[in-house]
């Protein structure tokens, strides 16, 4: 299909959830209830390592609250996240806390009539705890006699000891990196640490569980993965899955923080099982900080060059804090190492990744999974290898990026493919001149109080994890699309939209392929009972491959549709065309070469119908072969207030090569909010844990600062533009965006404030403090009382 | 800090404790009931520090007395010799909007215009921003250096206090338990005077780092009548008066700037804390020094006219009887919401965002932070932005509700404009927070028809939205500005 002849695909239409949307009509977890449903709470842990003593439930129980502890729940080690396969898959986690890793960890849970009542009980419950010592520096963590988190974890059906809390560890060696830095005539090197932040994701984490007489489970919950979050209920509960239904909903944002099944909804679910009765259990801000988090690094990368800037090698070091449980931390080892090599060419590479447990929340996947701290890293290393080089940054970039053709493996080492579309010069050369990055000039001649910067980031994020070959990580789709009988059409498929406009992809794909007006294909709500399998809304798979999907059975139906009405119209099926008619609002069925025959979709579909045949559909799975990159590049202009240290957003040229746009108001919308994420977590966003295990901000929404409106640049100065590919294993030559929006835009501050007065910052978040600090280093001043 | 010492979580989405709640009509009333409790019951005004400090439970009063519905506190009277009386519960958005305040006071419209989002501005008195005792308080710093002078009432009678004799330690005033703040006097100011107020923060929308505020007088090139204030740099909000005697008769230039500057910085006792550090706010507090005074010195040339508008009230409705709602008791309620009177029945301690959603059903409106810093709680009350997570149902009876189920058409459900244009401008991606920006967006362009970009984030500052990025929010309201039609 040509991509200019696209009808609907690549259009600005008004989103279908819209309406449901503005009019506060559109259901959330939270905002879910049931006859007869009571309210669950859970009692926290006050201390963020400890030994759990003793139990007191009594004072709940003659509360009349359903009390759940310990010896209540399946005695069953699970993940949470279940996209590694079995043999690589860490467990760790019960319903309830066998013994107290992080703070706020739940420990019993109760279930009352009323919110109000179950908070009492909550707090009526007597937990005895013996406090241990609290390791919140995964450097201390490791050290031997360090307090240990667990004894024991369970690795596929084995049970396997834990060492000096070392989680797991990866070795990636490909070439001869002594050989390859032996002949390397420069070298750049640097410890880049970013912290454990929080998703700040606008819906707090909720589940309502309905037990079935049948003895089975319904269950509403936030989650960006049905199916996944089905099957682990399955394997705790030991409920058939034919038994067991989650249902899709719209979801309060998650940019990552309910990839995995959410640890509330075992615990909704255990809940109700044990009352017997429907149960709703939403997290509190406070809890729900406590819950989740980015995975923290702290990484040692090393990167050689020839003198013609020819990259030859890698070496990287990361220690990932990994928090209380494993959530893909081994995962996790393998991509940081696969962001860094598919980001350049590094023929040599040896690494050593390690996972280290600490007392704090779960590291969970977030927007770019480790891919915006590498970013980070190889970003402002190449921008000091192109000083050292005398090199304009952008040259070498085009030099040595990982573009057409070439190997890429993104997703960690076992899953590689070839980059089949590259809009990369394109980007780099529209930013450079929306910015005027030929007139950027060096940190030495800036002088003076306001001094300003431009800084380029450019990275890419994997649209799915889709290779070849199965790895050690699952990733497969499905759909099924059903003509209706009045020409409309169903779309039927488990991926879940964050709020991205992954339906309105959906949609968009399956009204072209078909050639059916827009506003009546409909991606209808689902859930696991109706649906085939996906695997997760996550690594910027939605329209990569949730489309693939939907549009591959829609092949199928329109093979179907031919052969249909070849029937009905005496031809052969080959020699039908399929075209949108917008004047009948119908799909229309024809032959070029004799005009009267022809039929719309509607009298075909109502047809079958009336004639007790069938329905025109289909159903299949869908695995990507191929993980193609979405590029973006992120040019910045910024003004640091030298006397203060603060740092102004001046102009934007955010670019993304996302293959054929498929929502272009939506794709914006992604590029922007990307900018304001990656703002946050460049200039402001923190997640401080004291030395005894406690939030500093408490769990309070005012102490995790997230940027508002007065952050993001005037309109007039925020630009956004896309790249002309098409992606030839896309869904009609599209590729995702979603994360790769974010991951280069720390890079970006981080090379324009360093464009801006000289001074390179190797952790995040860069604040007005740490600025203010080192140029006070640089001037040589004596700082007052700094301690 | 002691080794494992316990940390209970809170409940943000609760006020968890009982309390008895009781509606005064009276100051003598509001009294006679603090009297009565003896230290154990707390005033309500706007309630944007007392609930959040409830939710936190760093406090637990065992009564709330309600004083919004006393007449004539919410009034600010310009007097004949041009001095200012301030009712306790002027809201922080009145006194920003005040014409003589504008014109006479600068500094203290910039500091009510710095409030962490519109909401808390409206919501907010001024009252209750100095009785919190916060050594962050906005209002504080500019007051100071204002000279304001607090009128105390007691049931033994009344006293004056000037304000810097109010603070005492972070939380902690000189108000006694069984007192009232009745009204704030600023001195009538000096011709030619000026103020001017400065806040550094995290982001813009936030809790000050550090803010600064100068009163003076220009006469030439000389500064005179100087005072200078800061807030968040110490236990509490503190004039300098060294450092206003430094500046006091002195040609303005930027070396006397400078070293004032290092004054305040010498001055100042910072802490470090979850928004900064010591030395950071020493700094910045020099810094805040400097672009003040420089903000405010080409400004005071001007000699002002001497306007005095007509006080303006917040519209205040007719007296209901005394309310008193004992802690275990429900009350019922009748509630109008979109339009619709319902009955409803309440404990003291229900918030309003609970009782929308749970019990009338109207599920748009959203809890996320749960204590007034996101604003995806926002409905309007009797027309305008207010945080439906820090308002008692029992204290919304008899005032207009109107949630994001109420901005459609009512007779034929057609979209307001505003809908459309969030719509048609892809203005939301979940569209969790959406309820809430819309209920504060057109709150704004009921207030100001054709405001600009720079109006509109103003008054959007404190609806978070993770997803969007906030440009297509801007875009969309202000697709619906009077001059876009």
């Amino acid at each position: 299909m040509e991509k200019e002849n696209f009808q609907v695909v690549g259009q600005i239409t008004p989103r279908k959830d819209g309406v449901a949307r503005v009019t506060g009509q559109e259901k959330y977890t939270v905002d879910m209830t049931l006859p007869r449903m009571l309210y669950g709470r859970t009692v926290c842990s006050p201390y963020a390592h400890a030994r759990i003593k003793s139990i007191d439930t009594s004072a709940a129980e003659a509360m009349g609250a359903v009390v759940l502890t310990f010896n209540d729940i399946p005695p069953i080690r699970y993940n949470e996240r279940i996209i590694t396969v079995e043999w690589a898959l860490h467990k760790d986690h019960y319903i309830l806390a066998d013994k107290v890793r992080r703070m706020g960890e739940p420990v019993v849970a109760v279930a009352a009539e009323t919110e109000k009542l179950a908070e009492k009980a909550a707090r009526a419950v007597k937990v005895e705890y013996e406090p241990l010592q609290v390791l919140i520096d995964p450097r201390e963590a490791m050290k031997p006699g360090a307090a240990p988190l667990y004894d024991t974890v369970m690795y596929g059906d084995k049970e396997i000891k834990i060492e000096n809390n070392i989680a797991c560890t990866r070795e990636v060696i490909e070439g001869d990196v002594d050989k390859a830095f032996a002949e390397s005539d420069v070298f750049v090197e640097g410890t880049f640490k970013t912290h454990k932040i929080y998703h700040a994701q606008m819906e707090p984490k909720s589940v309502l569980c309905r037990p079935e007489p049948d003895g089975g489970i319904t269950v509403w919950a936030t989650t960006q993965s049905i199916h996944n979050t089905r099957i682990v209920l399955g394997q705790i509960f030991d409920i058939p899955l034919s038994k067991i239904n989650v249902k899709r909903m719209a979801v309060g944002g998650t940019f990552g923080s309910s990839i995995q099944m959410n640890s509330v909804v075992p615990i909704g679910v255990a809940l109700a099982l044990k009352a017997r009765r429907p149960v709703r259990l939403t997290l509190t801000r406070e809890e729900d900080m406590h819950d989740h988090g980015r995975f923290g690094t702290d990484a040692h990368i090393k990167i050689g060059a020839k003198k013609d800037g020819t990259l030859t090698g890698v070496e990287m070091e990361m220690i990932a804090d990994l928090g209380a449980h494993i959530i893909q931390g081994y995962s996790f080892l393998g991509v940081s190492i696969g962001w860094v090599v598919s980001l350049y060419r590094l023929p040599n590479v040896r690494y050593k990744g390690v996972g280290v447990y600490t007392n704090k929340a779960p590291g969970c996947a977030m927007q770019g999974y480790g891919n915006p701290q590498a970013t980070l890293a190889v970003e402002s290393l190449l921008d000091e290898l192109a000083e050292k080089l005398g090199m304009d940054p952008l040259e070498l970039r085009l030099k040595n990026y990982v573009g057409l053709g070439m190997t890429f493996w993104g997703q960690g080492p076992m899953v590689r493919s070839i980059v089949w579309s590259d809009g990369v010069p394109e980007l780099l050369g529209k930013g450079q001149e929306i910015i005027g990055w030929d007139k950027r000039e060096s940190p030495d001649t800036k002088s003076g109080r306001f001094r300003r910067g431009i800084g380029l980031g450019r990275g890419f994020h994997t649209t799915s994890a889709g290779a070849p070959q199965p790895g050690d990580v699952i990733d497969f789709s499905g759909a099924l699309v059903k003509v209706n009988q009045d020409g409309s059409v169903d779309v039927v498929t488990a991926m879940v939209d964050h709020g991205g406009g992954t339906w309105e992809a959906i949609a968009k794909l399956v009204a072209e392929t078909l050639c059916v007006p827009l506003d009546k294909v409909n991606v209808v709500p689902s859930d696991t009972f109706s649906t085939v399998y996906d695997v997760c809304t996550h690594a910027t798979r939605g329209t990569y491959a949730g489309g693939g999907a939907a549009v591959k059975v829609a092949e199928q139906v329109k093979k179907e549709i031919f052969e249909t009405a070849a029937h009905y119209l005496n031809v052969q099926p080959d020699a039908l065309k399929l075209r949108m008619d917008h004047e009948q609002g119908q799909a229309v069925i024809y032959v070029p070469s004799i005009p009267d025959r022809k039929m719309t979709l509607k009298q075909l579909a109502s047809r079958t119908w009336s004639e007790s045949w069938k329905t025109i559909a289909a159903v299949d799975s869908y695995r990507p072969t191929n993980c193609p990159p979405a590029y973006v590049t992120i040019f910045l202009e910024i003004e640091v207030d030298t006397w203060t240290g603060a740092v102004r957003t001046l102009r934007t040229a955010l670019g993304v090569d996302c293959g054929t746009v498929v929502n272009p108001d939506g794709a914006i919308g992604q590029l922007e909010g990307g900018l304001s994420r990656g703002l946050g977590m460049a200039l402001y966003e923190d997640n401080e844990w004291n030395d005894q295990g406690q939030l500093l901000s408490k769990g309070y929404w005012v102490d995790a600062k997230t940027p508002g409106i007065m952050e993001s640049p005037a309109l007039k100065d925020l630009n956004t533009h896309f790249a002309d590919t098409y992606e030839p294993t896309g869904p009609l030559g599209a590729k995702g965006i979603g994360e790769a929006a974010l991951n280069p835009v720390p890079a970006a501050y981080a090379n324009a404030i360093y464009n801006a007065i000289g001074i390179r910052f190797y952790e995040l978040p860069i604040t007005p403090e740490k600025i203010l600090g080192a140029l006070m280093e640089q001037e040589n001043m004596v700082k007052e009382g700094v301690h | 800090m002691d080794k494992h010492a316990p940390n209970e979580m809170t409940n943000s989405h609760l006020l968890v404790r009982n309390f008895d709640y009781l509606e005064a009509s009276t100051i003598g009333e509001a009294l006679y009931w603090l009297e009565q409790y003896d230290g154990r019951a707390r005033l309500l005004a706007g309630g944007t520090d007392l609930f959040v400090l409830m939710k936190m439970e760093r406090l637990n009063p065992g009564a709330v007395i309600n004083i919004t519905k006393i007449p004539g506190l919410n009034e600010i009277k310009v007097n004949p010799n041009g001095s200012v009386d301030i009712g306790p519960l002027v809201t922080i958005h009145t006194l920003a909007m005040h014409p003589y305040i504008r014109v006479n006071f600068p500094g203290l419209a910039a500091a009510c215009l710095s409030f962490g989002s519109t909401q808390i501005e409206t919501m907010g008195t001024i009252g209750g921003n100095l009785c919190n005792g916060s050594p962050a308080a906005d209002t504080a710093p500019v007051l100071l250096t204002l000279g304001a002078e607090l009128s105390l009432a007691s049931r033994q009678g009344k006293r004056t206090l000037p304000l810097e004799a109010f603070f005492l330690s972070p939380g902690k005033t000189d108000l006694k338990p069984t007192e009232m703040l009745v009204g704030i006097t600023l001195p009538a100011p000096e011709p030619g005077s000026t103020s001017v107020f400065l806040k550094a923060s995290r982001v813009v929308a936030d809790l000050a780092k550090a803010s600064l505020a100068i009163a003076f007088t220009r006469q030439g090139e000389r500064i005179t009548g100087c005072k200078v204030a800061m807030g968040s740099v110490a236990p509490t909000p503190i004039l300098l008066p060294n450092v206003a005697e430094a500046l006091n008769g002195q040609i303005f230039s930027q070396d006397l700037l400078a070293d004032a500057g290092k004054l305040v910085a010498e001055t100042i006792s910072p802490i470090d804390d979850v928004r900064s550090s010591a030395w950071y706010r020493r700094r910045i507090a020099n810094v805040l020094l400097q672009d003040a005074m420089n903000q405010a010195w080409p400004l005071a040339l001007n000699p002002k006219p001497a306007s005095v508008a007509a006080p303006q009230a917040n519209g205040h409705h007719h007296l209901p009887l005394t309310k008193a709602l004992g802690t275990d008791h429900l009350t019922e309620v009748e509630l109008t919401v979109n339009g619709c009177k319902t009955k409803v029945w309440v404990a003291a301690n229900e918030l309003l965002l609970n009782v929308l959603r749970e019990k009338l059903e109207l599920t748009g409106t959203k809890y996320a932070c749960g204590i007034g810093e996101c604003s995806a709680c926002t409905v309007q009350i009797d027309g305008k932005p207010m945080l439906s997570c820090l308002v008692l149902a029992v204290s919304a009876a008899g005032k207009e509700i109107t949630t994001v189920e109420g901005l459609q058409d009512p007779k034929t459900g057609e979209l307001d404009p505003l809908q459309e244009a969030f719509i048609n401008n892809t203005a939301f991606q979940c569209g969790y927070c959406t309820p809430g920006i819309l209920m504060t967006a057109k709150a704004l362009l009921n207030e100001t028809p054709d405001p600009d970009e720079g109006q509109v984030r103003h008054y959007l500052r404190g609806n978070n939205c993770r997803c969007t990025g906030y440009a297509s929010i801007v875009r969309a309201v202000l697709s619906c500005a009077d001059h876009q039609e």
